[in-house]
């Protein structure tokens, strides 16, 4: 069975969270061997909050997306114990009218949580599908209005409940050893799901989540799977939280708590799960020494007086703080074991010496084939922008094998058509068939499902990811850990594997670009502008890789571009538009001479004399 | 429903449709102009109620109080601005967000520190809890004054957005802020206006809640922001007629609920309200007014 | 590279850089437009011509390089500081403010003036100039033809009473009525003493009215001088890629 995480991730995802298990493991050593029953009771409210904010960050930090309403889980999953914990007589004597079947049961620790996330699971399935569709600042307040809703329900489903005045009996079970074994185990969860195929590709929506569906990604099922992950998540550590508290009512399930847990996700670092942890800590030991503070000190000879709210007061203001002088928290976007990296001598990996088959398999013909049917046929494709007629009416064609140029005068259409055939933006009326399916008006996400790759004239690469992560987001099921190899080492992108996209200099950004539109093994590449801001040299090399790909995968490839010279050279064919409508078709020769298009590049017959 | 238990309804929803109008339409016009939601502008309306104590203590009679309260929410507001995101002026949606829930976080903090974690009471005129009969119906003076300042807050803002130079600034700056720096609209200065001007409505609301409510308490702001932003999404955020649709079928929504809820579920008014409103955004995820956005 | 009389060009840059993160769009570029010019700035896209023109209007910082207008420098200036000084741009694409009313868009033109008479009579003035904005002056801009929204964009930026005007592609998209209709304007704003820079993709168009023409490509300025000696085989050359070996 192929390996769900590849092993470039995989390991340093194990090195990572062996760092942090040690960590927590020696934090524990060390509290039950010189801690007071105080400092152990922090101990255990600090491991509850590392599974809450790792449950919390599984959503936040992979998708990018706020919510809000993520303790309604953590309170949905308290509850559900608490009502299968609490000792039957205690039970029955506090909530009189509940029905039959929960007088009874009593769940020990690993059930109860169990069924607390599936409880929560439940919920987030029925509200997260309207949810998920919504547009990011839509679905920040629609997760506020979840939080609101849910927390009026605890407060007067009282039957089930008892509203404010709350439960109490709820066995201890969650001590230091077993919190400390959850907490490792959430640690696990979180960074495993991190670098998984499927948290990998929701991670690329965050970063852009246009080129993210372009690529092949669902993006509204990718986040949907993150938000039931970490809503069941968040309901097992709700549960474990109940069991660690004894008593509770529905007010704890409400903003002080969600504030205190964004509090440690900006604080500590949104996207990393070693920085979620750091936040944890540090805001765990605030609430605790400041908790102190509030009731009156002594330091030294000054007695402070109480002060209520400095907690709050204090974590805002840290929270301002790192928002101006290190916006993405103290650990930024590094996890612990990058940091570890630093420390641990470089393995070179070595190069293949050759350049990469990109595919094993008999390579087919290089030129263009007349007889198949074309990969790509489009006919009266029109669109309308707010009363600009952007296309209108225009016909493509594209065969096996084929390099089709499509140049223009800047406004002719170009983008717009390649934005209509990809899916990111749907023709107004016109037919487009790719392969055999009819694509007009599918989304662009299930065209590129369908063998359709493209890049993007302002470049849209995962600016976070690293260039690996960036190739292995956009790679389909059938590609593994080689088949990236041999994508990255025929872009001459191997050495530079580990570092973030957005790091890159200009020229490999586009060749990244490239990258990820080849290892889909698609049909058809539209490739927006790929010679921008390139000098001769640079793109008399894009023009080798362009040649060597359609001969290496067997695709078609659609180029825009405006350096003409490239395009004379590359092409087969060229297709001009201007103003939206093809003025020219045919090969690069009788292109360069027919009068029409050199009138729509550079005006109107001349009327300066020579 | 009667006639005019009907009539009686509507006035109660225009009334506080006219709170939460003026409220979705601050948080709206300050995500126009900024793209950012302020999570804090629900203090704004603490600030108000604390402020009208305070000038109660001091003695004035209400106009004047009620004066003072929308002051001291436009300044706030302006305050807001200057220190906590000015400096953050480039940084992400998220980080704003975050921001302004710090912000808000401080100035509950500020008041529970500085007043009380309690309740304390905001005295308002005997003339505002009368009824008024006219025929079979009986409307409270309050509804109809609220509704009336709504109205004329609402007028004059319409007024002043199309009349004047600033207001004209203020919505090509929020059409398309760069091309508006281009004209020599000044940046800073728009947005400073804008915060001023969702300050006042807030004051405005705020000074309308305190009638309703007669009490403040560091939390009190926090109800009706909530309902605000929902307001302001369902009409499409940064959509300015659209948060005033928003707000006044926000509150017609919880009136009716209100008035026809069984008695057992109505603890479950606001939250019924806003699953109503989750489920209009459900099938229309742009609000009702927003642009829909393609692909993906 | 061009003789130049005795006074100072109006607009003298020199050395400019600008890059948008790891991309260098303007490589130390260097030019000059007397008072009273018309300068062409020639290239295919990508050369970095509208990143010049936006630069020159304060929406971008370079990273090193000068600016002086009229003798001062205006380089770090944001772009309400920069039209106060006289230079107006008319970005690509045109950017008519869509839900304010074509009136309404003239007068944001004229919001760094105070002088509200003769602002009303210039907008007056405008709307005889342009008849169709004329008579569809109440109407909201996003509702006009692309040709009809150049025409509001030039007026708007002629609010300001500039000195120079930058233009970046004033043709884009517009059909080839209104693209004479435009370069007339343009040869009528110099003759009534507004200096402009201006960018083209329509080389002929842009050289039948331009005094001077700086050509850029990947960045750099790679050939200026006055019109008559850009010979024309060459730039089609460079534009084509015809005749090129390979």
């Amino acid at each position: 069975m192929r390996n769900p995480i590849p092993g470039n991730r995989l390991r340093p995802a194990l090195w990572g969270w062996a760092a942090i298990s040690v960590l927590l493991l020696g934090a524990m050593a060390a509290v039950q061997g010189f801690g007071s029953t105080a400092s152990e009771r922090t101990f255990v409210v600090f491991l509850v909050n590392v599974m809450l904010v790792i449950s919390l960050q599984v959503f936040i930090g992979n998708s990018g997306i706020v919510s809000f309403g993520h303790v309604a889980f953590m309170g949905i999953g308290a509850y559900t114990t608490a009502l299968l914990t609490i000792p039957p007589i205690l039970r029955t004597s506090q909530l009189p009218e509940l029905p039959t079947m929960l007088r009874t049961t009593e769940l020990g620790v690993v059930p109860a949580i169990l069924v607390s996330a599936l409880v929560a699971l439940i919920v987030a399935a029925i509200f997260g599908g309207g949810l998920i569709r919504m547009s990011e600042s839509t679905m920040a307040m629609a997760t506020l209005a979840l939080l609101v809703v849910v927390h009026t329900f605890l407060q007067n489903a009282t039957t089930f409940t008892r509203g404010s005045l709350g439960l109490a009996g709820i066995p201890v079970r969650t001590k230091v050893e077993i919190g400390t074994v959850a907490a490792i185990l959430f640690v696990l969860l979180g960074r495993l799901y991190k670098e998984s195929g499927p948290g990998l590709r929701l991670r690329a929506t965050r970063e852009d989540s246009l080129s993210a569906a372009a690529l092949g990604t669902n993006v509204v099922r990718a986040r949907y799977g993150s938000w039931l992950l970490s809503a069941a998540m968040m309901g097992a550590a709700g549960s474990l939280w109940a069991q660690s508290v004894i008593a509770f009512n529905a007010n704890q399930f409400y903003f002080a708590i969600t504030f205190a847990l964004l509090a440690m996700l900006v604080i500590g670092g949104r996207t990393s799960v070693s920085g979620a942890v750091a936040g944890a800590a540090i805001i765990t030991f605030l609430t605790d020494s400041l908790a102190r503070v509030e009731q009156g000190v002594r330091i030294g000879p000054i007695t402070l007086p109480r002060i209520s709210g400095t907690v709050q007061f204090a974590i805002a203001l840290l929270i301002i703080v790192t928002l101006i002088l290190r916006p993405e928290g103290l650990f930024d976007r590094w996890e612990i074991d990058d940091l570890l990296r630093r420390f641990v001598p470089k393995r070179i990996r070595r190069a293949p010496d050759a350049e990469v088959e990109l595919l094993t398999a008999p390579v087919p013909e290089a030129a263009p084939d007349d007889r198949r049917p074309p990969v790509l046929a489009g006919d009266d494709i029109a669109k309308n922008f707010e009363g600009i007629q952007a296309l209108a009416g225009v016909a493509i064609d594209v065969r096996p094998g084929e390099i089709l140029g499509l140049i223009g005068p800047n406004g002719s259409g170009k983008t717009t058509l390649l934005n209509v055939i990809s899916g990111v933006s749907h023709p107004t009326r016109g037919r487009i068939v790719l392969d055999g399916h009819e694509i007009a008006g599918l989304t662009a996400h299930r065209i590129a499902g369908l063998g359709l790759s493209r890049t993007f004239q302002n470049i849209r690469l995962f600016a976070q990811l690293t260039v690996r992560e960036n190739v292995e987001a956009a790679a389909p099921p059938g590609v593994g850990e080689s088949g990236v190899d041999a994508v990255l080492a025929s872009l001459g992108l191997m050495d530079l594997q580990r570092e973030k996209a957005v790091n890159l200099p200009y020229g490999m950004q586009r060749r990244l670009e490239i990258a990820r539109a080849v290892v889909r093994r698609p049909s058809l590449i539209l490739l927006d502008e790929p010679a921008a801001g390139m000098n001769e040299m640079e793109s008399d090399g894009l023009l080798e890789n362009i040649r060597r790909i359609r001969s290496e995968l067997g695709c078609s490839l659609v180029v825009v571009d405006h350096d003409l010279r490239l395009i004379m050279k590359l092409c087969d064919r060229i297709q001009v538009l201007d103003q939206g409508r093809t003025i020219g078709k045919g090969s690069p020769r009788q292109i360069a001479e027919d009068p029409v298009v050199i009138e729509a590049y550079l005006g109107g017959p001349s009327t300066k004399t020579a | 429903m009667t006639p005019s238990e009907f009539v009686q309804q509507l006035v109660n929803a225009l009334s506080l449709g006219s709170i939460y109008a003026l409220l979705a339409l601050g948080l709206s016009m300050v995500y126009g102009v900024m793209g950012m939601l302020n999570f804090a502008y629900g203090e704004l309306v603490t600030i108000t109620g604390y402020a009208m104590l305070a000038a109660t203590y001091l003695g004035a009679p209400f106009v004047v109080v009620a004066l003072v309260g929308i002051l001291a929410a436009g300044v706030a507001s302006v305050l807001m601005e200057l220190i906590a995101f000015r400096p953050l002026r480039n940084a992400s949606f998220v980080s704003l967000l975050f921001t302004s829930f710090a912000v808000a976080q401080l100035i509950q903090g500020a008041f529970r520190q500085a007043v009380s974690v309690r309740a304390r009471g905001v005295p308002v005129p005997d003339l505002l809890g009368n009824a008024i009969q006219i025929g079979s119906v009986r409307i409270s003076v309050l509804s109809i004054i609220t509704a009336a300042i709504g109205a004329v807050s609402l007028a004059a803002l319409t007024l002043f957005l199309r009349r004047s130079r600033a207001g004209l600034s203020m919505r090509a700056a929020s059409q398309d802020f760069t091309t508006a720096r281009l004209m020599g609209v000044r940046a800073n200065g728009v947005i400073s206006l804008a915060f001023l001007i969702s300050g006042l409505l807030a004051g405005i609301a705020g000074v309308l809640w305190m009638a309703r409510t007669t009490s403040v308490n560091p939390t009190t702001g926090f109800v009706p922001v909530i309902e605000a932003f929902i307001a302001s999404v369902i009409g499409g955020l940064g959509n300015l007629r659209g948060a005033v649709f928003g707000g006044f079928f926000l509150g017609a929504l919880e009136v009716f609920l209100q008035a026809t809820l069984p008695g057992s579920l109505l603890p479950y008014t606001q939250a019924a309200a806003l699953l109503v409103v989750v489920g209009i955004l459900y099938v229309r995820p742009q609000g009702l007014f927003g642009q829909k956005v393609e692909a993906i | 590279m061009t003789d130049r009389s005795v006074t100072d060009p109006l607009l003298a840059v020199d050395g400019l850089t600008v890059g948008y993160g790891s991309v260098l769009a303007l490589r130390d570029v260097s030019l000059e437009v007397a008072a009273g010019e018309i300068v062409a700035a020639l290239g295919p896209n990508g050369a970095g011509k509208t990143t010049l023109l936006r630069t020159l209007a304060g929406a971008l910082k370079p990273r090193s390089g000068s600016v002086r207008f009229d003798g001062s420098s205006i380089v770090g200036m944001g772009p309400e500081s920069v039209v106060r000084r006289g230079i107006a741009l008319i970005p690509e694409g045109r950017h008519v403010f869509p839900k304010l009313t074509v009136q309404e868009n003239l007068t944001i033109g004229g919001i760094t003036r105070s002088d509200r008479e003769e602002l009303r009579a210039d907008a007056q003035r405008w709307l005889e100039r342009f008849p169709i904005l004329g008579e569809r002056s109440g109407q909201l801009a996003g509702t006009l033809s692309g040709g009809e929204q150049q025409q509001l964009a030039i007026a708007r930026a002629l609010m300001s009473r500039p000195r120079m005007l930058l233009l970046d592609e004033p043709s884009l998209g517009l059909g080839p009525i209104f693209v004479d209709r435009i370069f007339e304007l343009v040869v009528e704003l110099r003759d009534a003493g507004t200096t402009i820079l201006l960018v083209e993709q329509n080389v002929h168009r842009a050289l039948a009215i331009a005094d001077r023409a700086y050509v850029l490509s990947v960045g750099s300025v790679v050939a200026s001088g006055p019109t008559e000696s850009l010979v024309e085989g060459e730039l089609e050359r460079s534009y084509l890629g015809i005749g090129q070996p390979g």
